[in-house]
């Protein structure tokens, strides 16, 4: 067997990986090669180094907040979509209204009555253009290594 | 253990928690249905069976305690608003952990344009008195690895996860995820050779 595969067995001798026909093989190896007796041990010392480091503890009482703080966040969530689904309707109905009592209005100049159009116009242009913007951006894939 | 079920295991719910005909353990897919129909207690036990293991993958890519709470959480609720389009005959973890992996590909991304976070915040090791510039070489070098090999290193390590598992949630062959971590392995032997062989 090639040294380099040799290598990669002692990677995974370390980490237990190994079945007993892989170990025996890595084993029976070591004691012909020099090259790859040294990895072994150079990898041994590695194996120390990984062995001691460890990410930051946080303490116990974080965990117990964790739940409540999803929850709380979920709900929120969804309170921001019911609110925002009552203003939607609130401010179409509204407009609606607007430009229906703007257009029937007689005593409204009709320079006035088309700059308030054209206002709302743009409102509803410039919405319609984020929310396609951001339907674009979300069909998008960021990510090509990353699946879905 | 097979590869499909190899990170599923069985959970029990008490009475009161959940409306059952009976009280008997339920198995993740039984509580993933429960959660399909809206139940938010039996999302609160998916939760906290996976929280910690969230929170630390999420640490172990960005960095930062404050980040990685948010991120862990953030992905929490992104599943539970898409679960319905989960398969509840498969294992949660990995379909939940390419959430986790994207929100935190998308910190890292944004933090990139704006600044670097001190290493210092992230690491800590058992022994104070071990080298400290041994530790921060590592740490950078561990930072400085391409996302596959960072990716492997952090869940074999900090997770202790099998490589059947690695495989499993990266959705990438055995074969891959060994390679992978002895390239990654590689790299960092090679970043701190002055420390493992000093008579050089």
């Amino acid at each position: 067997m090639d040294h380099q595969k040799i290598k990669e067995l002692i990677s995974s001798y370390y980490e237990g990986e190994l079945n007993e026909e892989e170990k025996k093989l890595v084993e029976r190896h070591l004691k012909e090669c020099s090259e790859c007796k040294k990895e072994f041990e150079e990898m041994g010392k590695f194996e120390e180094v990984m062995g001691k480091m460890e990410l930051k503890k946080l303490p116990k009482e974080a965990w117990k907040m964790y739940w409540s703080s999803v929850y709380n966040r979920l709900e929120r969530r969804i309170g921001w979509i019911l609110f925002s689904i009552g203003a939607i309707i609130i401010l179409f109905f509204g407009g609606y209204k607007l430009v229906e009592g703007l257009i029937q209005a007689p005593d409204v100049p009709i320079f006035f009555k088309i700059a308030i159009l054209s206002v709302l116009g743009g409102v509803v242009i410039l919405l319609v253009s984020l929310v396609r913007e951001q339907l674009f951006v979300r069909k998008r894939e960021r990510y090509k290594e990353v699946e879905k | 253990m097979s590869e499909e079920t190899a990170l599923q295991g069985e959970f029990y719910i008490p009475k009161d928690r959940i409306v059952m005909t009976e009280n008997r353990p339920l198995s993740e897919s039984e509580v993933i249905k429960q959660v399909k129909k809206g139940n938010t207690e039996a999302y609160q036990v998916i939760v906290e069976r996976y929280m910690q293991r969230a929170y630390y993958i999420a640490f172990g890519f960005v960095r930062n305690s404050q980040d990685a709470m948010d991120i862990s959480q953030e992905s929490f609720i992104k599943a539970f608003r898409k679960i319905k389009r989960f398969d509840s005959e498969k294992s949660f973890f990995p379909w939940f952990y390419k959430l986790l992996k994207n929100l935190c590909l998308d910190h890292i991304k944004r933090r990139s344009r704006v600044q670097e976070i001190p290493l210092d915040e992230a690491r800590v090791l058992k022994e104070e008195r071990e080298d400290r510039e041994m530790k921060e070489i590592l740490w950078r070098g561990i930072e400085g690895l391409p996302f596959e090999q960072k990716e492997v290193i952090i869940l074999r390590y900090f997770q202790e996860f099998s490589y059947q598992e690695i495989a499993e949630i990266t959705a990438r062959p055995v074969g891959t995820v060994m390679s992978s971590l002895y390239y990654a392995k590689k790299r960092l032997r090679e970043a701190i050779k002055k420390f493992l062989s000093p008579e050089k």
